[in-house]
């Protein structure tokens, strides 16, 4: 059985042109790429494309790679970064629409999944509405740290903020979701 | 502890990233007050709200392809990796743009005054702007303002039959004396207002 070769080791031969090897490391975190994107954006196509785009301009800067950091974190941030891009075209251009995947992925008749009974639905459709009503940063943190399970330090590598900036926004960020929350459910109820 | 040291303790309680006597004293607070319970308690609730996004199920579907796709996207941009400019080159870059602009902005502005002072010392462009009819009837004030077309076989002229900056146009009659210039009339040279 072949052991899978390591970050480092798939780098440094694209570093000297290899480029099936990048192939490897494409396949290893483009779920990972995507599921954030798709947090942030809402839109599985828009998801796609970003995480398509982020491994496109990290292949180009491969050489710049610092090896002292992990593969994943600068893939994150540079998917992070895109991401805010677009929200932040999309807010000046509100043209896309949200909640794509559920179009996408089909809900077979035999599958006992829970993640798409009806009421589950609702409340992911719900939560999705609420976190998108939040300004992009605390969003952003909100996503990786409670959707995507990332630690505060991971999270301030990341994002290039410090520990306690990372703490206090992901506090600030739970507070605004709250409100919101709340806010979004009695107009609901009315 | 009071609230408001438990209230800023709260987002490392969460986080468990607290020291073991700063948990105790928070655990200890909220014991006895419902103020900073029930926040704690909000707190949780949106982190429980947001975990339903958490599940993941088979991207199979929305995957496919993803890795070629990339690859191609790579081979269309770029032959490999592409190598970055020195650094030297980074910074010095926009310096020499803008030293290159100022060269190019003096040696045309020395170009446009040397130009200029040998054709027409005392020409000023706007004073066609003050430009009478040809005709030598007198305008009143609030009359009709015509539009005159100069340059390509138009005849206005203002108080100067100096040898005009722009070598197309005709020369120009005088003004005839008695015209009263009581307001400047729209004057359009080459199909430009001035």
């Amino acid at each position: 059985m072949t052991e899978s070769r390591s970050d480092v080791d798939i780098i440094r031969s694209c570093q000297q042109g290899d480029q099936d090897a990048y192939t490897d490391l494409v396949n290893r975190y483009q779920e990972r790429a995507f599921w954030v994107a798709y947090n942030l954006l809402g839109n599985a196509e828009e998801a796609r494309d970003a995480a398509q785009e982020a491994f496109v301009r990290i292949y180009r800067a491969v050489d710049r790679f610092d090896f002292n950091m992990n593969f994943y974190t600068w893939l994150y941030r540079i998917v992070t970064n895109l991401c805010i891009d677009r929200l932040r075209k999309l807010k000046k251009n509100p043209a896309v629409a949200l909640n794509g995947l559920e179009e996408v992925l089909k809900d077979d008749a035999g599958d006992n999944r829970p993640s798409f009974r009806l009421e589950e639905k609702e409340l992911v459709t719900a939560v999705r509405d609420v976190l998108d009503l939040l300004p992009e940063k605390y969003k952003t943190i909100l996503v990786l740290r409670d959707i995507e399970g990332h630690s505060c330090k991971e999270i301030s590598s990341i994002t290039g903020a410090s520990h306690a900036t990372v703490r206090w926004r992901l506090h600030t960020a739970r507070k605004l979701f709250k409100e919101s929350w709340e806010r979004e459910q009695k107009k609901n109820a009315v | 502890m009071n609230c408001k040291k438990v209230l800023k303790l709260l987002p490392l309680y969460m986080s468990d990233d607290i020291d073991a006597v700063d948990l105790e004293g928070v655990q200890e607070h909220m014991n006895t007050c419902l103020g900073c319970f029930r926040e704690y308690q909000d707190h949780l609730r949106a982190r429980r709200s947001l975990k339903q996004l958490a599940f993941k199920p088979d991207l199979s579907p929305v995957m496919e392809g993803f890795a070629d796709e990339v690859m191609l996207k790579i081979a269309d941009k770029a032959q490999g990796p592409a190598a970055p400019l020195p650094r030297l080159t980074y910074r010095l870059a926009p310096r020499l743009l803008a030293a290159a602009a100022l060269i190019l902005a003096l040696v045309s502005g020395g170009f446009y005054l040397f130009n200029d002072q040998a054709e027409s010392p005392s020409h000023s462009e706007f004073a066609e702007v003050f430009i009478p009819p040809e005709s030598s009837d007198t305008l009143e004030i609030g009359e009709f303002q015509p539009t005159f077309v100069v340059g390509g076989g138009g005849t206005m002229n203002p108080a100067n039959d100096k040898e005009r900056k722009y070598p197309d146009l005709e020369p120009l009659p005088r003004v005839p004396q008695h015209f009263p210039v009581a307001r400047p009339v729209n004057v359009r040279v080459n199909n430009r207002d001035f």
